[in-house]
């Protein structure tokens, strides 16, 4: 008896781009005490190296506008302040603290600049993707800091683990609730 | 939770895909900040190149403050003012003087028919060439900042007031009213004090210094050996001299021959004793720093600290 022919569904099989890969936290430990001694090179690669980083941190926290200007501030804390960070292991769950502090002064200090006159008309996909940033700067401060490293900066759940220090567990749950709770708001706007 | 939300492995959650593609235009792009290394340059670029704009304003300043003040007085009596800088020449016409000044350095009256050249105009030298004509130098700087240069010698003041003059030849005559003038060329070198007189030839270089009041057969004698180095009418300047004439004496123990500076030490030891300190056998062998007591012994108003050798 001939077997019957079972057609097997094929799993779907998608090709998304290659990541970049980050630098090893090993390559980041010697940067940073060739940093500390003054080697401006070496600061260079930690900032390209944590760039994006940062840059999701302050993103999470003030506005897209103020990112740039907050980025280049904490870098140059980072800089001057680099020699009193003990454990070269700890620069990443560091230069997070000094990006997340530099965002508490932003929001503590007067800003009183006013809107332009006449604002220019969003494109619809930047509409959809403000109102994302948006739902997302809503969330809870742990859940949006890592969304917004893993959505929008597109670091991976164990690199954003070792880039800020944090546990893999805590990145974990972050990610789940945060994700869970942006859903629910995405689908509150699109039922 | 799914992998691909955690470390982007297995099947794409396509709600998470979509947000990502929404998302990645707030994304960091290397280049879109500027990070501190590049903006801490910039700031020390800022700083260096106000700097640079400070120091070039201010040597402009400066050379601005070390160009002389001239003041034009044309045959007609009319008066004009320019400044005059380094690379720069004034020449006077017929009829027409200039009075030249620089607040620090001094005073120069220029005579009719001069052509003076500023060749550098610095406050820790001021350097002309008299091409031909007459000045009349009121110095006040510091010695050895006011030096002009003739075809024929360079006067370095050392203090003083003086009148020098160029002829169309080249030659040349110093007159210093006041203080004393260092007036050399290549190696031939005399010392200038006032009330003295030196002559100056092209291809020869000044002559010895004199009193306009000395005997004539002593002025004739060494006008003549000054050009022929004659050895008899050395005998004649060394037997018409007076005490005075020690200065002159002073200069040509410098440039006599060495066989006949004995010879002119032992006139001018009597005309002139030798103050305590001068060593004659260091002068004998030509070490001239010797003479410097003696030069202050005379009195001849320049000052004491200026050192001469």
């Amino acid at each position: 008896m001939l077997a019957e022919e079972v057609t097997l569904p094929l799993p779907e099989i998608r090709v998304t781009a290659p990541q970049p890969k980050r630098a090893p936290i090993e390559v980041d430990e010697h940067l940073v005490t060739s940093a500390q001694d003054g080697d401006r090179a070496a600061f260079s690669k930690l900032y390209e190296s944590f760039a994006p980083m940062v840059h999701g941190i302050l993103l999470a926290r003030v506005p897209r506008d103020q990112v740039d200007d907050l980025m280049q501030d904490v870098f140059l804390t980072a800089m001057t302040r680099l020699r009193s960070l003990r454990d070269p292991r700890s620069f990443g769950s560091w230069i997070a603290t000094v990006a997340r502090n530099r965002a508490t002064d932003f929001h503590r200090a007067p800003h009183g600049a006013a809107l332009p006159d006449h604002l220019p008309s969003p494109r619809p996909i930047e509409t959809e993707a403000w109102f994302v940033m948006e739902a997302i700067r809503n969330l809870p401060e742990a859940y949006r800091e890592t969304l917004v490293l893993r959505l929008v900066e597109g670091m991976s759940g164990p690199e954003i683990s070792e880039r800020t220090g944090l546990t893999e567990g805590s990145v974990r749950v972050n990610l789940h609730r945060g994700m869970t709770m942006l859903r629910e708001a995405l689908s509150r706007r699109n039922p | 939770m799914s992998d691909y939300l955690w470390d982007k492995s297995g099947t794409p959650d396509p709600e998470v895909e979509r947000l990502e593609t929404l998302l990645e235009q707030f994304r960091y792009r290397p280049g879109s900040v500027r990070g501190p290394r590049p903006r801490f340059p910039w700031r020390v670029l800022a700083a260096a190149a106000a700097l640079i704009v400070a120091v070039t304003v201010w040597q402009v300043f400066r050379m601005r403050s070390q160009a002389w003040t001239v003041s034009l007085v044309e045959s007609g009596g009319g008066a004009r003012s320019v400044r005059l800088g380094a690379g720069q020449t004034l020449v006077t016409a017929m009829g027409e003087t200039a009075h030249m000044s620089m607040p620090r350095v001094g005073r120069l009256d220029v005579d009719p028919e001069t052509t003076l050249r500023v060749v550098r105009s610095r406050s820790n030298e001021q350097r002309f060439e008299l091409l031909r004509g007459t000045i009349h130098a009121h110095i006040g700087a510091p010695p050895r900042v006011f030096v002009v240069n003739t075809p024929s010698a360079t006067a370095t003041d050392l203090g003083c007031t003086y009148t020098l003059h160029v002829d169309p030849s080249g030659d040349g005559m110093l007159r210093v009213t006041s203080g004393l003038i260092e007036f050399d060329w290549n190696a031939r070198r005399a010392l200038v004090p006032t009330g003295a007189v030196a002559m100056t030839r092209a291809g020869a270089g000044p002559g010895t210094p004199f009193f306009e009041d000395a005997a004539p057969e002593f002025r004739r004698a060494l006008a003549t050996w000054d050009i022929t180095g004659d050895d008899t009418l050395l005998r004649t300047v060394l037997a018409s001299a007076r005490p005075r004439d020690a200065v002159t004496l002073l200069n040509l123990v410098q440039t006599v021959r060495a066989a006949e500076r004995g010879l002119v030490l032992a006139r001018l030891a009597q005309l002139a004793p030798p103050p305590a300190g001068v060593d004659t056998n260091a002068i004998l062998a030509g070490h001239f720093e010797s003479l410097q007591p003696w030069w202050n012994q005379l009195g001849l108003r320049h000052h004491p600290a200026v050192r001469l050798f």
